[in-house]
Order: C-alpha cells, then sequence, then structure tokens
C-alpha cells in the first residue's frame, strides 16, 4: 500500500507538486496519470526518498522509504531504464543491487530469465536496446520480490510482444496481492493494465478513481441526432430533460445524457423523421484529455 | 492492507549487517567497470615509468654535475607520484561522479538510501583498492630509482634508516589524494568539473602561489605540498615536518568530505 498526503515540493518558486494525496492499494494495478510536468516523477521520487517533500508525506507499507533497512525487499522501482552504468554487464548491475540488500545471486538469475534477458546476462547493458533496458529495469524492480512497485513509463520503448508481456506481468503481480503504481501519461497505456486511477496536473490530484467508472462515465455521454426539423426535435428532446446543444451542421443536434434508444422513442412517438442517429462514443484518452487539458495547456504556455 | 498477507513469501531479512553490504555492493560496481583497472594500471605504470625516467636521468648528469648533493634520491625516485596521483583522483571521483553522469545514482540511492552510508562505502572501497596499487608502485619505483641512481653514485642504501618511512608517506599521500577525489566528485557531481578542481589544487595553485611575494609562507601549508612533504627526507626547505604535512593534508580531505556528506544529505539529485 502506497499513501501520499499533502504532499508538497517545489523547485525554488517553481511549484513541482501541491498538496497531493492518494492511496494506491495493494492487490492492485494503480494508474498515476498525467501530462509531462505534472509532477509525476517528483512524487515518485518523493516515495522513494530521493526528494524530500517541502511538506506532507509519501509511505511505502506506512514507512517511509529512507527508514527501510533493505528497501529493494519492500519497493522496487524503475525510474529511469536508461540510467544504468554502460560497460557493466546486465548481470553484474543486477548484482550490484542484490548485494545492497542481501539478495541471493541466484535470485539475479531468476529475475534475468524472468525478464527474458537470461542469454543477454553478460553484454553491457549501455549496448542494450531501450526495450531490453526496460526488461533490466523490471529486473531490477523484481529483485527483492518486493510488495510494492513502483515503475515509471516501463511500456516506453516496448516492443508489441514486450508490452503484452508487462502487462500480463504486472497484472500478475497485483494478483498476488502486491501494490503496483504505474505511470504513464497515455491512458491507452495504462487503461490496459490498471484497475484504479490517479490522474494529476499541475502538481494536484485532479481525480482518483477506477477505470471502469471512468469507462462508465463516458460510455453514457450521449449521442448525435440529425433530422429535416431540429428546431421541433430540440424542443422535444428538451423536455425530455436532455441537455441539446447545435451539432456539426444545421441539422445536427448533440444530445448529452440520453442513449440512441432513448432518442429513437421520443423521435418515433412525435413521428419526428431521422436522418442520423448515432452513439456519441467518447473514448477514455478524451476524457482523460479533458481532465487534464488545463493542465497540459498551462505546461505549454510555460515552456 | 488485508491483501499484504498474500505476499507472505517476501523472503526474510538475511546477509551481511547494512554497512557491510553496502561496501560489497561498492564492490561489485568498482570490480565490473573497466575504468577502475584502467586507472589503477596508470597510475602503477606512471609511478614506475616515470620514477625510473627521472633517475635515469639524474643519472645521465653524474655525481660530478654541478648541484647533486641536492638530489635526494627517494624524492626523484617518487618523480611518478606528481604525475601517478591524477589518475587516483581520478578514480575517487568518478565512484561517484560516473553514476551522477548515467542517473544510476537514482538505484544507488534506491538501494541504500541513507546517503552518508553510501558514500563511506565508496571511500572504503576505494582505500582498499588504492593502498596496494600505491604500496605496489612507490615500492617498485623506489627500488628501480634507487639502483638507477646507485649505479651513478647519487643513491642510497634500499635499508637505510627513512627510506621506508618516505615511502609508507608517500603511499599516504596517494591514498588522501584519491579520497580528496572521491570528496571533490560527490561534492560536484561531475566527472570534469572533479578533474578541474583537482588539477587546479594540485598543479596550478601551487604555482599561482608562487607568484605571490610571500609565497614562501603560504606553499607549505597548500594540500599538495603539505602531503608532499610526507616523503621528502629530513627538513627540506618549502616543505613542513613530513607527519605533520600528511596530518595537514588528512585534515584538508575530512574536511572537503564533511562538506561532501553534508551537501550530499542536503542536495537531492
Amino acid at each position: 500500500m502506497i499513501t501520499v498526503s499533502h504532499l508538497s515540493k517545489a523547485y525554488g518558486s517553481q511549484s513541482a507538486v501541491d498538496d497531493l494525496s492518494f492511496v494506491a492499494r495493494a492487490g492492485t494495478v494503480t494508474g498515476f496519470l498525467g501530462p509531462n510536468g505534472a509532477g509525476k516523477t517528483t512524487t515518485l521520487r518523493a516515495l522513494l526518498g530521493i526528494v524530500r517533500p517541502d511538506r506532507g508525506e509519501a509511505l511505502v507499507g506506512g514507512r517511509r522509504y529512507a527508514d527501510l533497512a533493505q528497501p529493494l525487499r519492500t519497493v522496487g522501482s524503475l525510474l529511469n531504464a536508461r540510467a544504468v552504468s554502460p560497460r557493466r554487464s546486465a548481470r553484474d548491475h543486477l548484482l550490484a543491487l542484490a548485494v545492497s540488500n542481501g539478495i541471493s545471486s541466484s535470485r539475479v538469475d531468476t529475475v534475468l530469465d524472468r525478464c527474458g534477458l537470461a542469454s543477454a546476462a553478460k553484454r553491457p547493458a549501455g549496448r542494450f536496446s531501450l526495450g531490453m533496458s526496460q526488461r533490466l529495469g523490471v529486473a531490477a524492480a523484481l529483485l527483492g520480490e518486493p510488495e510494492i512497485l513502483v515503475l515509471d513509463e516501463p511500456v516506453n520503448g516496448l516492443d508489441p510482444e514486450g508490452i503484452i508481456w508487462i502487462r500480463e506481468l504486472l497484472r500478475g503481480l497485483a494478483d498476488e496481492g502486491r501494490t503496483v503504481l504505474l505511470s504513464s501519461h497515455l491512458m491507452g497505456e495504462v487503461a490496459q493494465t490498471a484497475t484504479d486511477l490517479v490522474i494529476i496536473g499541475r502538481g494536484r490530484l485532479l481525480v482518483q478513481t477506477s477505470v471502469a467508472a471512468l469507462v462508465q462515465e463516458v460510455t453514457t455521454t450521449g449521442c448525435v441526432v440529425r433530422t429535416p426539423d431540429p428546431v421541433r426535435l430540440r424542443g422535444l428532446l428538451s423536455d425530455q430533460g436532455w441537455a441539446v446543444t447545435p451539432g456539426a451542421t444545421a441539422d445536427a443536434l448533440t444530445v448529452s445524457g440520453a442513449t440512441t434508444d432513448e432518442v429513437g422513442r421520443v423521435a418515433g412517438h412525435h413521428h419526428v423523421v431521422l436522418l442520423e442517429l448515432s452513439p456519441l462514443s467518447g473514448s477514455l484518452e478524451d476524457a482523460y484529455l479533458s481532465l487534464t487539458g488545463d493542465a497540459a495547456d498551462y505546461v505549454a504556455d510555460a515552456a | 492492507m488485508s491483501a499484504t498477507t498474500a505476499v507472505a513469501r517476501t523472503p526474510s531479512r538475511a546477509g551481511l549487517p547494512p554497512w557491510r553490504a553496502a561496501v560489497a555492493s561498492e564492490w561489485v560496481k568498482a570490480r565490473t567497470v573497466p575504468s577502475t583497472w584502467t586507472a589503477l594500471g596508470a597510475a602503477l605504470a606512471i609511478l614506475v615509468g616515470v620514477g625510473a625516467a627521472i633517475a635515469a636521468l639524474n643519472a645521465g648528469e653524474g655525481s660530478d654535475a654541478p648541484g647533486v648533493e641536492s638530489v635526494q634520491p627517494i624524492a626523484t625516485s617518487l618523480s611518478g607520484v606528481f604525475m601517478g596521483q591524477v589518475a587516483l583522483g581520478l578514480l575517487g571521483a568518478l565512484l561517484i561522479t560516473a553514476e551522477f553522469g548515467t542517473g544510476s545514482i537514482l538505484t544507488s540511492l534506491s538501494a541504500v538510501p541513507q546517503r552518508t552510508r553510501l558514500l563511506m562505502a565508496k571511500a572504503v572501497i576505494l582505500v582498499l583498492l588504492v593502498v596496494p596499487t600505491a604500496v605496489l608502485g612507490v615500492q617498485l619505483a623506489a627500488l628501480v630509482g634507487l639502483r638507477i641512481l646507485d649505479g651513478a653514485g647519487l643513491g642510497q642504501p634500499w635499508a637505510s634508516t627513512g627510506t621506508q618511512g618516505a615511502l609508507i608517506g608517500a603511499t599516504a599521500y596517494l591514498t588522501l589524494i584519491a579520497l580528496f577525489g572521491l570528496a571533490a566528485g560527490a561534492l560536484l557531481r561531475s566527472t570534469a568539473a572533479a578533474v578541474i578542481v583537482l588539477t587546479f589544487v594540485l598543479f596550478l595553485l601551487p604555482v599561482l602561489i608562487g607568484l605571490l611575494p610571500t609565497a614562501e609562507d603560504v606553499l607549505p601549508w597548500l594540500p599538495s605540498q603539505a602531503g608532499q612533504a610526507a616523503f621528502q627526507q629530513g627538513s627540506v626547505p618549502g616543505y613542513l615536518e613530513p607527519v605533520a604535512g600528511l596530518a595537514l593534508l588528512a585534515g584538508y580531505t575530512a574536511l572537503l568530505m564533511a562538506v561532501a556528506v553534508w551537501d550530499l544529505r542536503r542536495r537531492d539529485p
């Protein structure tokens, strides 16, 4: 379990994280989403004791990371897969980590094998492709069989096979009762793997929800209807209590909060001719973009 | 929280005590990058090679040349220390600046979040690497250099009093310079900056101070000059007494290391 409460961190006058609170539960994959510059990396670094918060705290399993005697046995993390010594072999990289936390060298070989790197174990990590580097980063995170995993953009650079591999791996880890926090700036990546969602922008919490709830929200948005008599239909639909706005063309209307079935029945009852009736299919990506739109704009302006 | 019981197979705590585990991890890191062995090999080659070359130059001038009474057999044989110290100082810096350069300092801190422990573990491994190299390099340089000088009537007996004292002093000097490099690297977090500061302190600073009218009063107190007093024999003008000089360099190094620890604990990577 990860508990972030009232976390704040500023760099100079620039606020990176501002009074952020959320929880990632054990036994679930929690997607940690936000546009670039939203404060994801600062939050993850605070969780791992690399950044000291100005206010608030970020706890792993109820404790501060820096207080853990053998932290890799409690928290496995992947912050930057490329941050390895280029001349050191993958196995030696993992061995140095294992030795520091009293983990056996046989465990090194186990995670290399599990991450599909057994045949590349003796190669210098600097010659790895980005995808292989990500696998090495995941191997390092799994080293101590931690109950909590914190992964920053682990899908980045993986091929399709690798993406499926990591999704199944992370879901499997959550099913074993572990806490998995998975950051990304892409909703598409996270929605396939996560059950819970924490969405931040400008360093603040925008929403903590579940993928299921967000899907529910966006798939009941409404529908688009075209008719030769938009004025009359608009009146009829408004009488039902639905919000109706003009559509993309003069004969089109956008109806919020109603399904195509409901709109079709009202039109039929009043003998209004319909030229088109289609669901307004919102996507998770759209919902995410509308949530983070202001924050993203702010980032673009600031740049 | 209740689900954490499902992760009961998390391994029980085992292995070395935290301090020794951190040192063991630094040993794995140091021995698995080629730069460690390159730096140690270069230091060894410079200590012996440059020492032999300078001794041969002096020997070539013969015992009748003017000013030969001022030839110090040990200091001449140890002429390689001036260049060799750069390789060892750079090794010290690299132990930490390489991690800042690649970003792998984040991985190191995730494994050992106690920053003082991380830096001190590096210091322990650095000493364990540098001391045997310096002992070997200094003893070989003296052995070769004294033999060359002896052939020209300029040497001193290997077994004469003060020889081993000077060689131990040179070993201690090289070890302190390596630690100075580590502290500078931890503070500057950049290999290039650490190299610049090292060469400034070791080479440029004595030259600049030498331009001052009061140079004679200041020079002996500089880190390089103070430390090099350790392998001068007898009272040589411009140098403190050997033990006092070495103690002063140790003090400078300890001070820089303390500042590096304070900075590492305070300033996030």
